[in-house]
């Protein structure tokens, strides 16, 4: 695992051969559709059907080990 | 020693920076349409967005940013025309995502300042910054677990970041009262400490007095009231100037408060991660804000605490303590405005307001339109003062009536029969009566013994069962005394 | 039926249903057979979805008696394990969703359901959409319908050789670096990858945001432009995903190419490239001049760097969209006494290496001290190559080129050497990286008789000019496909 990432690692260093000081870095390419949406609750509880995947429960929680702070 | 520890704090200067996050008032949460309320059972208000199902996606409320730049415009802060949401990155499990979607390099509110008055001085604080971000979700702990809840994770809240301008415990409790009554004035967040949607993170160092650089800051984190903040404040700066006069090192930590001890303590975690990894969110577009949309935002702005107080101040000739108070709550100034409106005396409204109706509001813990009758019937009832219709005395008898039954003014005065009289003639026939009665005192009066005055106004007041209009009172007796 | 209805194309099944000469149940069962005949060799699905496929079956051909068919009423369709399927274990090939059934489907599951389509099973895949063989799946290896000793390519492998195998008519996958069009070439099928932001990502498990797109398989160009219609579109619960109307994406397969004007990125013809695929692409090259297109020679001279700048971004988005796979919600869970080792152990247990090692990577290149150095430069790097294509587009209506520098490599051959496997994306990626349309239509076979792609790229949105080119290509007869040898 080590050599491999050292590997790739060497190989995306090839990047630094390119000068882009003065270029703006893309985040995002396409259009946005939806920037916002409007402020109404349209959701209703279904708080069974979200749990039904939790490995570990108790009541309407998930469970873990004790957290400490 | 007491005395060592104060002349040691005289040498030095506490340097204080407050972040405090707000939840903002929407109906619906920041990235979906789960509902953003209290007190709905456990991961009720919640859906595979806000617990992080895989393959979900973020969409932006509206509302939240409105009512963010709300805010932003109340603290004087530039607007940004666009500004980015980031990924903040570490692990803890009431963080579904594993990174909570922040505001990093470009937040929506640069700059501003908030003024305060603590210590008979009036300051302005600086902020850096204010954005918006996501809560996360609640932990509960039992025995040997932890419960988890996500009602709360997705919920909107503002960032509000100060810079370290704050050089006092009162003036940090200052300007937490600003901020929450900045928050409330527009509507941006309802700001209750006590239920958890106003919470606040402190920074403090000290530093030698004359001194530029800043010292080492510990941050103190689970501070849920302003009396809190004020103590974990006074008690790390001396904690801090203790170590330092003792010639040892601040170390930079995260501090717990626990109200129970009433001190802070280390925090153990290491679950806390120092490098957030930022990077900008790519599942949302960049936020985009019209000076148009900008401008329809300010010009809704209601008049904010600082120009209410300048203005009872100057136009209303209040003094700046009841300005203060009158402006601390909209809905408390909106009342002494409402109940001043139909009295010659702005001051009579204001000393109401101060006394009877918030003393009624704190006794009861009910919100002002509840707890006392509406501005008008008491501006009715404080306009029979002034007219000299009833008594002060009677008018508060009258008052916690009208609260308990909720009837007008005039119905209680008449009902418990509180008219004062203000018949010249029948007070001037009271007085004679009872300077016949007791001529012996009149003459030690008249001879000097100035004292006695009191004897007959408490005469006159009880031969008129009370209800006599004690400056009328006082006015024709002194008349028919001095003769 | 002299055809067995598996292998039929959705055009041609489309008529066959309506004119009720077949039944959707009759399709169904036909390739559920197949499936069954086949895929303990093949492998290329991880759940069929045996009595789910029948009854919506059934329902399309109640619909259609009622003569509310559409364009995919009774249509069987492979979807890549990625897509949240309502009631169906979804697992992303990784035993970190062991157990996850989802409470919803993904968006563009939703559309083809309402369309009446019929769900046969969730196709194989590489792990989190992280390879380009279907070699790192926790459920082995999907293998070539050409020759199984080789790989279907990846990530979208299983659909890809599900389609080839005419264990379905078509099917659904995902792109980020190459997913749809590499397994589409190696498996001699249609595959496209829509503009980044055409389709809706909602409830598709993320790899990387700002990368992934989701994209059909098909036996024929008309087929995938069927399918890329039904689910094109807004989404109010995608950001991300474009509000522009989508055209009619079947009605632009005029069959008219005259005056194309195709470029070729000397960049994309390299040494290192099988011979057999530069011959098949250059000869698909000559086809189009036959057809009335005309050749222009461009250049996109930052190709070099684009494998590297997708391993910064890609791994980066990666290492947070992974994050949440923590053990306390769904998926598996390793016991632990405390959080961390609950995190740290079921994370360790349930990601197989090519996903830890990208995660590393990603958080890597995010890290204090190294973001400007790697995930802001490979950024910046990406401004480059797209600026590439927007002039390449200025002298060009559709760029041509191979979409792998092989045809499908041998079971074991690149998997122990990462970096390898990462290069043989080299033509692919850049479309991702810039955002673009990208299309890989059959253009031969090698002397082992293993497929070809011919890929064209196009400018943002320009889906109806890279399926028309490609139909016209495929109309054309110049590459006739070949019956897999199951």
């Amino acid at each position: 695992m080590q050599e491999d990432l050292s590997a790739v690692l060497a190989y995306v260093d090839k990047l630094n051969q390119l000068p882009t000081d003065d270029l703006e870095p893309t985040a995002q390419v396409g259009e946005a559709g939806t920037p916002l949406r409007e402020d109404r609750i349209t959701n209703q509880p279904e708080t069974e059907a979200l749990l039904a995947n939790a490995p570990d429960r108790q009541g309407g929680f998930f469970r873990v080990p004790r957290i400490i702070d | 020693m007491a005395s060592e520890t104060a002349m040691a704090a005289e040498n030095y200067e506490a340097v204080i920076g407050l972040e405090v996050h707000a939840h903002l008032a929407t109906q619906s949460k920041l990235f979906c349409g789960c509902a953003n309320s209290f007190g709905a059972g456990p991961n009720e208000n919640v859906c595979p967005v806000c617990m992080a199902m895989p393959g979900v996606l973020p969409v932006l409320n509206r509302d939240a940013v409105e009512l963010a730049i709300r805010m932003g415009l109340a603290a004087h802060c530039a607007i940004a025309r666009e500004s980015i949401f980031a990924r903040k990155s570490y692990f803890y499990p009431d963080l579904p995502k594993g990174y909570q979607i922040s505001m990093y390099e470009r937040p929506l509110c640069v700059g501003g300042y908030v003024e305060i008055e603590a210590n008979g001085e009036r300051r302005r604080i600086r902020l850096v910054r204010i954005h918006m971000e996501e809560d996360a979700g609640k932990n509960i702990h039992e025995d040997g677990t932890s419960l988890v809840d996500f009602n709360r994770s997705g919920v909107p809240l503002v960032e509000i970041v100060s810079e370290p301008d704050i050089r006092s415990a009162a003036e940090a409790a200052a300007y937490l009262r600003e901020l929450r009554a900045l928050l409330r004035y527009t509507g941006a967040s309802e700001a209750r400490m006590e239920e958890g949607n106003l919470r606040c993170d402190v920074n403090v160092s000290v530093r030698p007095r004359g001194v530029e650089q800043f010292g080492t800051k510990t941050e103190i984190k689970n501070l849920n009231s302003i009396r809190f903040v004020e103590k974990a404040i006074a008690h790390e700066v001396a904690r801090q100037i203790d170590i330092l006069e003792a010639g040892g090192r601040i170390m930079q930590e995260t501090h717990l408060w626990d109200p129970v001890r009433e001190e802070t303590r280390p925090m153990r975690s290491k679950e806390f991660a120092n490098d957030y990894r930022y990077f900008p969110e790519p599942d949302l577009p960049p936020l985009r804000v019209t000076p148009e949309w900008i401008e329809s935002i300010r010009v809704a702005l209601p008049e904010l605490p600082a120009a209410r107080r300048e203005r009872y101040v100057n136009a209303l000739g209040l003094s700046r303590y009841e300005a203060a108070i009158l402006t601390e709550e909209r809905e408390v100034g909106d009342y002494f405005e409402s109940v001043a409106a139909g009295l010659r005396n702005a001051k009579t409204a204001a000393n109401w307001v101060m006394t009877e109706v918030l003393r009624v509001v704190n006794e009861t813990g009910k919100p002002l339109a509840h707890a006392v009758p509406s501005a008008r019937e008491t501006g009715a009832l404080l306009a029979m003062v002034e007219d000299g219709a009833i008594s002060l005395n009677a008018a508060k008898t009258a008052f916690m009536a009208m609260c308990q039954s909720g009837k007008p003014a005039a119905t209680i005065v008449r009902e418990l029969g509180l008219a004062q009289v203000s018949d010249e003639a029948a007070i001037a026939e009271a007085c004679d009566q009872i300077i016949e009665t007791h001529l012996r005192k009149v003459g030690e009066y008249r001879a000097g013994r100035d004292k006695l005055f009191g004897f007959f106004v408490g005469a006159v007041m009880k031969a008129m069962g009370g209800r006599a209009n004690p400056r009328l009172v006082n006015e024709i007796l002194k008349r028919k005394l001095d003769q | 039926m002299i055809v067995e209805p598996c292998s039929l194309t959705i055009a041609e099944a489309r008529e066959l249903l309506d004119r009720r000469e077949l039944s959707a149940v009759e399709l169904t069962r036909s390739c559920l057979d197949r499936i069954a005949a086949h895929d303990g060799r093949l492998n290329a699905f991880i759940t069929v979805c045996r009595e789910a496929a029948l009854a919506q079956a059934a329902e399309a051909d109640a619909r259609m008696v009622g003569g509310a068919g559409g364009p995919l009423c009774g249509i069987p369709l492979a979807l890549k394990d990625i897509f949240l399927t309502r009631g169906v274990r979804t697992t992303c090939a990784s035993r970190i969703l062991d157990g996850f059934v989802p409470p919803f489907d993904a968006t563009v599951v939703a559309k083809l359901r309402a369309a009446g389509a019929v769900f046969l099973g969730k196709a194989n895949l590489d792990e989190f959409a992280m390879g380009s063989s279907t070699e790192n799946s926790a459920f082995g290896p999907t293998r070539n319908p050409y020759d199984l000793d080789r790989v279907a390519g990846g990530s979208s492998g299983g659909s890809a050789a599900a389609v080839a195998a005419n264990q379905c008519l078509g099917a659904l996958g995902t792109d980020t670096g190459g997913s749809i069009r590499e397994p589409a070439s190696f498996c001699g099928v249609v595959g496209i990858k829509p503009t980044y932001s055409r389709v809706s990502r909602y409830g598709v498990i993320a790899y990387a945001s700002s990368l992934d797109q989701v994209g059909p398989f098909a036996r024929t160009v008309r087929d995938c432009a069927v399918l890329l219609q039904a689910i094109a579109g807004v989404d109010p619960r995608d950001a991300t995903c474009a509000a522009r109307p989508v055209p009619d994406y079947a009605g632009a397969l005029t069959g008219e190419i005259k005056g194309l004007r195709i470029g070729v990125p000397r960049e994309y013809f390299i040494e290192g490239m099988a011979p057999a695929v530069d011959g098949a692409v250059r000869a698909a090259l000559r086809q189009f001049e036959a057809l009335g297109g005309r050749l222009e020679e461009v250049s996109l001279p930052h190709t070099e760097y684009a494998v590297a700048t997708y391993y910064v971004l890609a791994t980066a988005e990666a290492s947070a969209n992974l994050a949440r796979y923590d053990g306390i919600r769904y998926g598996l869970r390793v016991a632990a006494d405390n959080n961390i080792e609950l995190y740290e152990r079921t994370r360790g247990a349930g990601f197989g290496a090519e996903v830890k090692r990208r995660i590393m990577l990603g958080t890597f290149a995010l890290s204090a001290g190294y973001y400007d150095a790697y995930y802001l430069k490979a950024q910046k790097v990406r401004t480059l190559i797209r600026r590439d294509f927007a002039r390449a587009f200025e002298r060009c209506d559709v760029i041509a080129t191979p979409v792998a520098p092989t045809t499908a490599f041998a079971i074991g051959e690149k998997i122990a050497d990462p970096l390898q496997m990462y290069l043989s994306d080299i033509f692919t990626i850049s479309v991702n990286l810039a955002g673009l349309p990208g299309i890989s239509v059959p253009c031969g076979y090698d002397d082992r008789g293993l497929p070809i792609g011919l890929q064209l790229i196009g400018a943002p949105f320009a889906e109806e000019t890279i399926l028309r080119a490609a139909d016209a290509y495929e109309r054309s007869g110049a590459t006739v496909r070949r019956p897999p040898i199951i």
